[in-house]
């Protein structure tokens, strides 16, 4: 996975309308690497087609 | 409370025999917490005179030969997550601040109060519930009774200290990955978290509203089982509250059913500590042992629920992100902000998974009542420790505190955190994670290791 750098927090953030101020996309940017790294654990798991969310969920 | 027996129910039936008054009890917390909250940091507000006021109120229900509740006198504690009438609802935070005074008590702060409970103060945790340390920017660090060095856990760390240091014997906390069952491990005392869906949340404030949970923490099986009885039941208000009537537990503690036990292995093991293996290897024993057994795809579930985590948590804030970043706590902030950026298939990929999950766990459910797994994979760390060493891993600390709860919270399943003490070391609990709507379950095989004296509760200072 390409490193998350300032630059980029700024690009997706622009897209959302969020301003994200410049002290803080290093912080920013460290926790994004981080969420993506376990975001692709789920986008990588092949799921039958028929597993749909459970809007309600009661364990 | 000196003279004052502890404990929930010995405090309810000396009040209800007027051997003392709800007074003398409230009192008698409040200069507990005097002497022992500034060095723990427990409480960021005390009700003071108005927690007496209510005693005295009580104390003439009683006299007047009224029936007090089953917790007649009980002082207790609760997050500052819950409204309490009349007090702001901080959540841990600096902007809630700004909010007007809770007009009305939480529904879980309602019923105790309707119990006989007494609410003293409202307790310490990490802003907005985003954390496992209650290590907060605004309100300071709660301390561990057990080494003030060391923090209490979170994010329902004040908490879980004030009931580990015997200021409250109650305290009620929220868990949305593993709130209650960390601090619980860290502090040493009984935690529970019940199925998702159990208790109504209405009127506390929100996290990740798919994964809220609210729970208690208190020093023994029997206050716990007696409390959550007095916390059941639907409430419409709560669209995720399920509508099941009250399940009584406290009577069936003692049930000699044998349980069938397995441990969770695999990710639910990998990197803990030997404090942590010891103490789930003599739990299993303790509870007549069983087979080790794969919960598949732990590491996803966990990964989802942490995904799911920041990007619910940066829509519940998103309007303050937007405008006022820098009056969040530094930790929160960060993390919302890089929630906020995550992509939405993502986040239907993570409630799918959950749905696949769900299933695999119902399948051991099949052949198990109960599942063992430790609440934490260390001890408590050092108030500002920022990375935990784990199977020989150096990893940031925050983020790994919960790799053992997430996945279960993620699914909802009940869990008692049963704690372990060692003689001379910090306590660490074990999970006990019962079917869906099976909180008896768990609750039982606690009783049962409390009464093996494998599980307990220790007072810090007692």
């Amino acid at each position: 996975m390409a490193p998350i750098d300032d630059h980029t927090v700024s690009v997706m953030a622009t897209l959302l309308e969020l301003t994200i101020p410049p002290q803080y996309a290093a912080g920013v940017a460290e926790n994004l690497q981080r969420l993506l790294i376990q975001a692709k654990l789920v986008m990588d798991f092949e799921l039958p087609p028929d597993t749909e969310p459970a809007p309600v969920f009661h364990a | 409370m000196k003279d004052i027996p502890s404990g929930v129910e010995p405090i309810a039936a000396s009040v209800r025999a007027r051997h003392f008054k709800a007074e003398a009890v409230i009192a008698a917390a409040q200069n507990v917490v005097a002497a022992r909250d500034p060095d723990l940091n427990c409480f960021t507000s005390l009700y003071g005179e108005a927690a007496l006021k209510e005693a005295r109120a009580l104390d003439a229900r009683i006299a007047a030969g009224e029936a007090p509740g089953p917790l007649a006198g009980v002082p207790f504690g609760v997050k500052n997550l819950y409204d309490v009438a009349g007090f702001v609802t901080l959540a841990g935070s600096k902007i809630n601040q700004e909010n007007p005074p809770a007009k009305a008590d939480a529904t879980l702060v309602a019923r105790l109060r309707q119990a006989g409970a007494i609410p003293i103060g409202a307790q310490n945790m990490d802003e907005y519930a985003y954390g496992f340390t209650t290590e907060n920017a605004h309100y300071g660090a709660t301390r561990n009774p057990h080494d003030t060095r060391r923090v209490a856990g979170g994010s329902s760390g004040g908490s879980a200290a004030a009931v580990a240091a015997g200021m409250t014997p109650i305290s009620l906390g929220s868990d949305t990955n593993g709130s209650i069952r960390v601090p619980a491990s860290f502090c040493g005392v009984f935690g529970l978290k019940p199925t998702f869906g159990r208790l109504p949340r209405t009127g506390t404030y929100p996290f990740v509203s798919d994964l809220d949970h609210l729970g208690l923490f208190t020093s023994s099986t029997t206050d716990l089982a007696l409390v959550y009885d007095a916390l059941q039941g639907p409430d419409p208000t709560d669209p995720f509250c399920a509508q099941r009537p009250v399940e009584p537990v406290r009577d069936t503690l003692e049930s000699p059913d044998m349980l069938r036990v397995a441990i969770l292995g695999d990710w639910f093991q990998d990197g803990a500590c030997p404090e942590a293996l010891t103490a789930l290897v003599e739990v299993a024993e303790a509870l007549g042992g069983g087979p080790t057994v794969s919960l598949p795809e732990a590491a996803r579930a966990r990964a989802a629920a942490f995904c799911l985590t920041a990007a619910e948590g940066a829509a519940l804030h998103w309007a303050d992100l937007r405008v006022r970043p820098g009056d969040f706590d530094p930790a929160t902030r960060d993390r919302l902000l890089a929630g906020a950026l995550l992509p939405s298939a993502l986040l239907i990929q993570a409630q799918r998974l959950r749905r696949w999950f769900q299933a695999r766990a119902a399948e051991l459910f099949t052949q198990f009542d109960l599942l063992l797994a430790p609440a934490t994979p260390c001890v408590a760390p050092f108030i500002g420790q920022t990375t935990l060493r784990l199977g020989g891993r150096e990893v940031p600390a925050r983020p790994n505190i919960g790799l053992y709860t997430q996945p279960i919270s993620f699914i909802g399943l009940p869990v008692v955190a049963a704690p372990i003490h060692t003689p001379g070391g910090m306590p660490v609990a074990v999970q006990l994670i019962a079917r869906p709507w099976q909180e008896e379950t768990a609750l039982r095989a606690a009783a049962k290791l409390e009464r093996a004296g494998v599980a307990g509760a220790r007072i810090a200072g007692r």
